[in-house]
């Protein structure tokens, strides 16, 4: 009978932990961070694995498996220590642990009217900026930083400010020429010098000689406007 | 590969030297755990490639490098055909009498003929041994050759036309490291456990240092660790890494210096700051304000 119970409560404990890591993982994304279903099963894969744990080890595996920018890693840390801070009696009930010999039941299974966002930071109403927020019907990232001071930004906004530069960078530092240069492990064949080294065996290719396309020169033109009418832009 | 819980893949990392943390250490149980690759992100000189060399060791595996540099392309990565050797194998073969031309051209595209690269030599290695495959620095490689391991690292294997499909029959334990000067793309990053291996606490690097610099006294390892941590304050375009810091204490003790002082640090910056700009920014007074900060 008390191994009966002990199951049960574990493998309740196992549901609500998992719904718990759900939710968690639903709130990563809320907050920007990418966190797809081939994550999450990632991430349930190995709470398989550990079965004991230590909060420090919990932490581990879900920043291992749910994170991959390193610019993520204090948004994470935060949402963590938030969301992860203690039971939470109140909302989930857990498994009831009272005497094992009076055969009490597990409760019946509340369904959870969690919201994927924290509970408000100050304690319930949302305040003046929130609601403000949610009076915006749409909502594009690209305008807005359009039009954002880099002074006023905030870490996250200029870590994807510094993505879609370096993005760009990218591309402008590997636009491909149509001239080529030679290089030993390319692409492309060069039939003029292989054949000209081809000579030195007697007419016979032994080595094929390869080019590659070169990478152009990006020419940039940076018009800075230092005229009145941009004085509502920030300075720099 | 046989670790049962954490707390066996930090003592096996600590008898090899490896002073690990739990985090660490409960990265690398699940990367062996789900058959998971490990991407190693952090400042230069942490010991990011110092971690797999670690696990080889503790393992028993063989490790397989490939640094990875802007280039690289499959050819240096996985096979290459021995092309001098096949034309040679031609040309013997046609000095021969009545060659047939199909059993040449089988000849030719044998594993014989095949020069394997890093990434393929990993593939297959037996199941014997295990093996630890690190993928040094892959930040510096190019997009396509990301693309490529994405492909590797999915499946863990190959398809070579002349030959067929290759697939590992044990998998290997893939260490990436990258030192973020430019972001993966998220597509690998997605098949990898995410660690970041932050500068490491002063009560760390000082047990790294005493127990990598055989023979040094408490107190200059407290000093040189003290010191190196006040450094990593300092606006520095390289900031000193565990290496610096590893590499200082042995230039001090060869030296036979038991104390930090001024003349000592300014004899042996080199070891700490490797830029000339960062040389020129440290002058007396900051060296003045951190020795006196030192604890005794």
């Amino acid at each position: 009978m008390q191994t009966e119970i002990v199951t049960d409560v574990e493998e309740r404990a196992a549901e609500v932990l998992s719904q718990k890591v759900l939710e968690f993982c639903h709130l990563l994304r809320a907050n920007g961070i990418e966190v797809t279903a081939g994550r999450i099963i990632d991430t349930f894969r190995a709470l398989r694995v550990i079965h004991l744990f230590q909060r420090e080890d919990f932490y581990t595996l879900l920043e291992a498996n749910l994170i991959s920018h390193a610019g993520d890693r204090e948004l994470f840390q935060q949402l963590f220590h938030q969301f992860w801070r203690g039971p939470t009696w109140t909302t989930v009930p857990d498994p009831c642990l009272p005497a094992w010999e009076d055969g009490c039941t597990l409760p019946p299974q509340v369904p959870q009217q969690h919201t994927l966002q924290l509970e408000k930071r100050h304690n319930g109403e949302p305040d003046d900026n929130e609601k403000i927020q949610q009076a915006v019907a749409m909502y594009s990232p690209v305008e807005i930083l359009h039009r954002k001071d880099f002074g006023k930004m905030a870490e996250q906004e200029l870590l994807r400010v510094q993505r879609l530069i370096m993005t760009l960078a990218r591309q402008m530092a590997t636009n491909v020429s149509r001239r080529k240069k030679a290089k030993a492990k390319a692409p492309f064949i060069d039939p003029g010098r292989t054949m000209r080294r081809s000579l030195r065996y007697g007419g016979e290719v032994i080595e094929l000689l390869r080019r590659e396309l070169k990478i152009g020169k990006t020419k940039m033109v940076v018009l800075c406007d230092v005229s009145g009418s941009m004085e509502c832009t920030p300075g720099f | 590969m046989g670790f049962d819980s954490i707390e066996t893949v930090q003592e096996g990392m600590r008898a090899q030297d490896y002073v690990s943390d739990r985090a660490l250490a409960t990265v690398i149980f699940l990367a062996m755990k789900l058959e998971k690759p490990i991407l190693l992100e952090g400042e230069a000189g942490v010991g990011k490639t110092e971690v797999a060399k670690v696990l080889a060791a503790m393992l028993g595996a063989k490790l397989i490098r490939l640094q990875c540099y802007e280039g690289l392309d499959v050819n240096t990565a996985l096979y290459e055909w021995n092309f001098p050797r096949q034309m040679l194998h031609i040309k013997i073969a046609e000095a021969a009498t009545s060659p047939i031309r199909d059993q040449i051209e089988q000849e030719i595209y044998s594993m014989q003929y095949l020069i394997k690269r890093p990434l393929l030599e990993a593939l297959q290695s037996g199941v014997a041994q295990p093996t630890v495959l690190l993928i040094d620095e892959v930040d510096r490689s190019d997009e396509e050759f990301e693309a490529f391991l994405l492909e590797i690292l999915s499946d863990f294997q190959i398809s070579i036309p002349e030959i067929g499909t290759i697939k590992a029959e044990r998998l290997p334990l893939v260490i990436l490291t990258s030192n973020r000067t430019r972001e993966i793309h998220d597509a690998l990053k997605r098949r990898c456990l995410f660690h970041w291996i932050d500068y490491p606490t002063f009560d760390k690097e000082y047990e790294i240092v005493r127990t990598k610099v055989l023979g040094i006294e408490e107190h200059l390892a407290s000093q040189v660790c003290q010191f190196v941590e006040a450094m990593r304050q300092q606006d520095f375009y390289k900031r000193p890494g565990v290496a610096e810091t590893l590499d200082w204490a042995r230039a001090l003790l060869y030296l036979g210096r038991e104390r930090l002082d001024i003349p000592t640090i300014e004899e042996t910056l080199g070891c700490v700051l490797k830029y000339k700009e960062d040389i020129d920014k440290v002058h007396d007074d900051l060296l003045e304000t951190i020795l006196a900060t030192l604890r005794t």
